[in-house]
């Protein structure tokens, strides 16, 4: 990887992170457009696609309403990707989800972390922002994207400084290393299976479950 | 020359920059409201301003892509000379139901429909479906935007109805059956997909681990403790303990 | 038959509770119980809206959902009783406690005589001696802000 190809993987961490609860909330932190674009940042783009389908089914299964925590797959799909182009053929979707997973969580817990360090920044400007000062509130929003982008570049790192770990454990070098590939399709298909279940409900939309999932499998067989 | 509206458009792109779990949306949208407000009171003393700039900061919380409707009916309500204690009331009214409907709308049918559709398009379109699934949900996203603001500042407190005798409760509606389809789809196609990609002596043990998963995430027993994240580390796991054991 | 769901979220309708709750307990009625809502035909018209299809919804007052609850809770369809705060869920329970055996905590945010308990659940003082009492008095309280978050034990809070 190149020292510009780098840079252009942290740039594009940060705007992923910020993406997912900052600005601009424009799609870009789903997994699957994150990871593409990071593979495709590397002259890896179809690898890319591929750990963004994988991860993006994790993804649907989580649904960000209210005040809830959840993890962010998309920041943790970039360093991902990176580590995937790394790992040797069959075991890429395996290494990606080891250093994906984990930091998915991580990056939600950053940002719960965040969401309370903000909540001291507007307690110490609580004067300035009760007597109307557009000037406070605006310190408080650049605030709040700088810290977010402070923790995309965090997650980013520490997915790329975990791949170097990663890639002195000897076990992928086997025939049999496509285990751990498997293993994280299995986990993605059945969150993205528990996932449409549980936000289909009953009646209509599950109805609608049933007719799509059955048109799929039609069109997998024709195909 | 940039106008108040444009300018509050683009601060809503980053409503919920200052996101607290005390103030929740609050900070953002009183800093999107604020050039309107500016422009409001350009010609009062600035006291009346500062005023309403901090109501417009006060607690808040709803869907991201919904909180231009508030800014543009609180606004409105000011503009209209309603009281302070009422505009407060009307934020804090508007809070959950614009999030209950945003939430329906975007997170649980938009972005499961444009995703369904991409994973289960990536076969034939390959990385290209990604590209125009990104502009195809901007597009929509900054049209809902910019109509929600529109709406709040055309109907300050009467925002709620004008909302109903709105398209947008049967497009939240319509927006989920479609999710549900695409997701239906997407489930065989992209999931087949993303299968093929692994050695087919693999494919019925990843289908019978998928199902186990899929049924711990959602029986009563073990739903809050299993995750689809939880589950994935566990399956890498036990494939890392599996690797160890043949060597 | 009783309530599905007994919950006290002082943003009443919103995202958790129609999705996040509605979705998997396949939840087909909502009887919202808040005195100022009942009472303003624009804050109902917000609700309604925000409510998906198929599913209704019903406002009274606490006097007239003491009243009723009975009738509602005999509803063979699954339902959520919601209050936006702690005392109209106790007044509810204090009436019924047959109907309302289990409260849900899913939500009471930052006001300034609260102390966090959870990031979603702030409680005042009166409402910490309001819970105690209730669990006291044999109810199944837990704190729980989406079905599949771990729920916490409300003794964990006092």
């Amino acid at each position: 990887m190149t020292w510009l190809a780098l840079a252009l993987v942290m740039l594009w961490g940060t705007i992923v992170a910020m993406d997912l609860a900052s600005v601009p909330q424009g799609l870009l932190s789903r997994p699957l457009v994150a990871a593409t674009v990071a593979g495709a940042l590397v002259g890896e783009v179809e690898l890319g696609l591929l750990v963004g389908a994988v991860l993006e089914l994790y993804a649907l299964d989580v649904m960000p309403v209210g005040a809830s925590r959840y993890p962010d797959l998309g920041a943790a799909s970039v360093p991902a990707t990176i580590a995937a182009t790394q790992a040797p053929l069959g075991v890429e979707i395996g290494v990606a989800g080891l250093i994906g997973l984990p930091l998915a969580v991580a990056g939600g817990w950053g940002l719960h972390m965040i969401r309370r360090r903000s909540a001291v920044a507007i307690a110490h400007r609580r004067a300035r922002v009760a007597a109307g000062d557009a000037r406070a509130i605006w310190e408080l929003q650049r605030g709040g994207m700088l810290r977010d982008a402070a923790r995309g570049l965090a997650i980013t790192l520490t997915g790329l400084v975990a791949m170097l770990v990663v890639q002195r454990v000897p076990l992928w070098e086997r025939a049999d290393g496509w285990f751990l590939s498997a293993a994280v399709v299995a986990g993605g298909l059945a969150a993205a299976t528990a996932g449409a279940l549980r936000r289909s409900g009953a009646g209509a939309r599950r109805r609608w479950l049933g007719v799509g999932f059955a048109t799929g499998l039609i069109v997998v067989f024709w195909r | 020359m940039i106008t108040p509206r444009w300018q509050a458009l683009w601060r809503l792109l980053a409503v919920q920059a200052a996101w607290s779990y005390e103030r929740m949306g609050g900070i953002g949208v009183g800093h999107a409201a604020a050039p309107l407000l500016r422009d409001l009171y350009r010609h009062q003393p600035p006291v009346e301003r500062r005023a309403a700039v901090a109501r417009s900061a006060e607690y808040f919380n709803s869907h991201p892509y919904l909180a231009g409707v508030a800014v543009g009916a609180v606004v409105r309500a000011e503009q209209d000379g309603v009281p302070g204690a009422v505009i407060t009331r009307l934020r804090v009214a508007l809070s959950g139901p614009l999030g209950a409907l945003g939430d329906q709308l975007v997170w649980a049918g938009q972005v499961p429909l444009i995703v369904g559709v991409t994973l289960a398009a990536i076969p034939w379109l390959g990385w290209s479906a990604v590209l125009v699934a990104v502009i195809v949900y901007n597009a929509l996203r900054l049209r809902l935007t910019m109509w929600g603001l529109d709406l709040g500042l055309a109907h300050g407190t009467g925002v709620g109805a004008a909302l109903q005798r709105s398209a947008l409760p049967r497009m939240a509606d319509a927006a989920q059956r479609a999710a549900a389809f695409a997701i239906g789809v997407a489930l065989p196609v992209g999931g087949g997909w993303v299968l093929g990609h692994l050695p087919s002596d693999g494919h019925l043990a990843v289908l019978g681990a998928a199902t186990l998963g899929a049924v711990l995430m959602l029986a009563p027993a073990t739903r809050t403790r299993v995750t689809g994240i939880r589950y994935g580390v566990a399956c890498l796991g036990l494939a890392l303990l599996l690797l160890g054991g043949l060597r | 038959m009783t309530f599905t769901l007994c919950r006290v979220d002082d943003r009443l309708i919103h995202g958790q509770v129609v999705i996040g709750w509605g979705r998997p307990l396949n939840v087909r009625y909502i009887v919202l119980v808040d005195d100022t809502v009942a009472a303003s035909p624009w804050e109902q018209d917000l609700y309604r809206m925000a409510v998906p299809n198929g599913v209704e919804i019903i406002f009274a007052t606490t006097t007239a959902a003491i009243a009723a609850l009975p009738l509602w809770a005999g509803d063979r369809r699954q339902g959520i009783l919601l209050s936006g705060d702690l005392a109209t869920m106790a007044a509810l329970r204090d009436a019924h406690p047959d109907i309302v055996r289990r409260i849900n905590l899913g939500g009471l945010h930052h006001r300034a005589d609260r102390t966090e308990r959870l990031r979603y659940l702030f409680l005042a003082e009166d409402e910490r001696e309001l819970l105690a009492r209730l669990d006291r008095e044999g109810a199944d309280i837990t704190a729980q802000d989406l079905p599949t978050t771990t729920p916490v034990a409300v003794r964990e809070l006092l």
